[in-house]
């Protein structure tokens, strides 16, 4: 997926991931927090790169979850004389994202317990949303004028699926999967108040010691790697289908809010 | 290009019905082997309804089509459809490829080599008046709307089916764009001889093109004939107002000087280029109240053109266009 070929460096991606790199070194941001915390520097349970890495692990893995069940659902959902079905599935993929994270996630504990999986669950029906909307604007958006020249020119309906669906869908896709992904980064923090562990740790620990520098120390690595995310997603996106020359740039920030209702916004879009 | 004839559309007592609507009415029609029919109407006459019953993108309610003698349905659609070029109104190039990769779309779904594939879109776009080096790359995007067409027309002759249906393929663009690319379809068509189905409601752009008008309303067939037949003999009220008054001058429009002129004494006489066409000559004489012209390509004088050959009409269409 990366094809960064005939395109700028993807210097955002670049830059906040070495800044991420940066606060991981040892010692580095909890000497730079120290001050906040009267000079004494705050001590994560467990080292920050571990607790990044985990954090990382539980979001892509829930990611990988959410394109497994929302990639088939949503072609199956979206091919004709399925108009339930595909009302039903917008319907819910718009209600997943009205529910608070935290109320699914309270919801999920007398199901499965503390840990990991209620926040795996937490975080798959919360990244359900974006990816299932936006797979379903993307396909939906396909022009029709085309999808009659391919069915008239003998393209069956899987060749018309790979061939002209899938790719003229893809960077409206993409997009519902970045929103996605960089949600999932901070929705992962609340997890570790289930016990799910990654950088939510040293969030609660510091809210419940009242130690803002704690707080720090888990949040600004969580918004740093949501940051370097959202940039990364941002360089791979596929170019714009609708051709415009190759050699444009294609700015992340109009495609995002034209073509997805679900684009990334707030902190994380720049 | 040595593809075998094409073939002859049959159309026997073909049907369509929406609830109690019918769209399509026991129609039977034969479309002539190698030549351009109009199905020419008014909006909702069945036309479009008709064109994608043909290669089945609409299956009819009764009866049926048959390609060169053989019942549609016995084949598989989508392999019918390959061997029916088809052009719509809108176009619909795939926005994502280059135009070299949308004219390659049905070569490469049949599975030719990717030198013949290469070839054959070079071929193709040289022969849709599009210089390939310069476009083959280019992206749909980048093309005008008379340019776009032309790669449509170049994609639905890909593979060389033997048909080619035709939806509004001119509908959308400006008459200047129009009337340039309705010419070059007539100059392909004179060397192709495909099986073309052309739906419009533009009365002078089927006079112009077609060798056959197949007149519609109401999802019924109002008229079979020549453009001459529907000009001069109109079978009933309605194919003689919808045809109008101004359907004989637009008739000439599609005819050129050259072809109505006769050996004759031209001295002296007013001249008319070879190319223009019988309409022109006809307002040259208007214009210069004269009944008579003098046919000329460049400095030499081809024949004369009278004022009773123009009201004659234009010499029936040559039995095999590929000579």
């Amino acid at each position: 997926m990366l094809r960064l070929r005939g395109r700028p460096w993807p210097w955002g991606a670049l830059g906040w991931g070495l800044l991420l790199g940066l606060c991981l070194l040892p010692g580095v941001l909890p000497g730079l927090l120290a001050p906040l915390a009267g000079g004494e520097a705050p001590v994560p349970e467990r080292p920050l790169w571990v607790l990044t890495l985990q954090h990382l692990g539980l979001v892509l893995f829930a990611q990988g979850l959410v394109l497994l069940l929302a990639v088939p659902l949503v072609i199956y959902a979206t091919r004709p004389g399925r108009r339930a079905v595909l009302g039903l599935l917008g319907a819910l993929a718009g209600l997943g994202q009205t529910v608070p994270t935290l109320a699914i996630l309270a919801l999920a504990v007398p199901l499965l317990g503390f840990g990991v999986a209620p926040t795996l669950l937490g975080l798959v029906l919360y990244g359900l949303a974006p990816v299932v909307s936006n797979g379903i604007a993307g396909l939906r958006g396909v022009d029709p004028d085309v999808l009659d020249a391919a069915r008239g020119m003998g393209l069956s309906a899987q060749q018309r699926l790979w061939r002209v669906e899938l790719p003229l869908a893809l960077p409206v896709w993409w997009a519902g999967v970045r929103t996605s992904l960089v949600f999932g980064v901070a929705t992962a923090t609340v997890g570790a108040a289930l016990g799910a562990g990654g950088l939510g740790s040293p969030i609660i620990g510091g809210l419940s010691q009242q130690n803002p520098a704690l707080v720090l120390l888990g949040a600004l690595p969580a918004a740093l790697l949501a940051l370097t995310l959202d940039a990364l997603l941002a360089a791979t996106l596929p170019p714009r289908a609708d051709g415009r020359p190759k050699s444009k740039y294609i700015q992340d920030k109009p495609l995002a809010s034209r073509s997805s209702p679900q684009a990334p916004s707030g902190p994380f879009s720049h | 290009m040595n593809a075998p004839p094409p073939p002859a559309l049959d159309l026997e007592h073909l049907s369509k019905r929406y609830g109690d609507a019918y769209a399509v009415r026991d129609l039977t029609l034969r479309l002539p082997a190698g030549r351009l029919t109009a199905l020419l109407g008014p909006s909702g006459c069945g036309k479009t309804t008709t064109l994608r019953m043909l290669n089945r993108l609409i299956e009819p309610t009764s009866g049926r089509v048959l390609l060169g003698g053989q019942d549609t349905r016995t084949l598989p659609p989508e392999v019918l459809r390959r061997g029916m070029g088809y052009v719509i109104q809108r176009v619909g190039l795939f926005p994502h490829l280059s135009v070299g990769r949308n004219v390659a779309t049905v070569p490469e779904l049949l599975g030719w080599p990717p030198a013949r594939i290469k070839a054959r879109v070079d071929e193709l776009l040289a022969l849709v008046g599009l210089e390939p080096g310069l476009y083959r790359d280019k992206r749909p995007a980048e093309l005008s709307g008379g340019q776009a067409q032309r790669v449509g027309v170049a994609r639905a002759l890909a593979a060389d089916p033997p048909v080619l249906l035709m939806d509004e393929p001119f509908g959308a663009l400006d008459p200047i764009a129009r009337e340039g690319l309705q010419e070059e379809m007539l100059t392909l068509q004179r060397r192709l001889a495909k099986t073309v189905v052309l739906v419009t409601h533009d009365i002078p752009e089927a006079l112009r093109l077609a060798d056959h008008i197949a007149l519609l309303r109401g999802g019924e067939l109002v008229q079979f004939g020549t453009p001459d037949d529907l000009v001069r003999r109109p079978a009933t009220d309605f194919a003689a107002r919808f045809m109008g008054e101004g359907a004989a001058l637009e008739q000439l429009g599609g005819v050129r000087a050259a072809e109505l002129a006769r050996p004759g004494d031209a001295t002296g006489l007013p001249t008319v280029p070879a190319s223009a066409s019988a309409r022109t000559a006809l307002a040259t004489m208007l214009r210069l109240e004269t009944l008579a012209l003098a046919v000329v390509d460049g400095e030499r004088v081809l024949g004369v053109l009278e004022f009773r050959d123009l009201a004659s009409g234009p010499p029936p269409a040559p039995q095999d266009p590929r000579c």
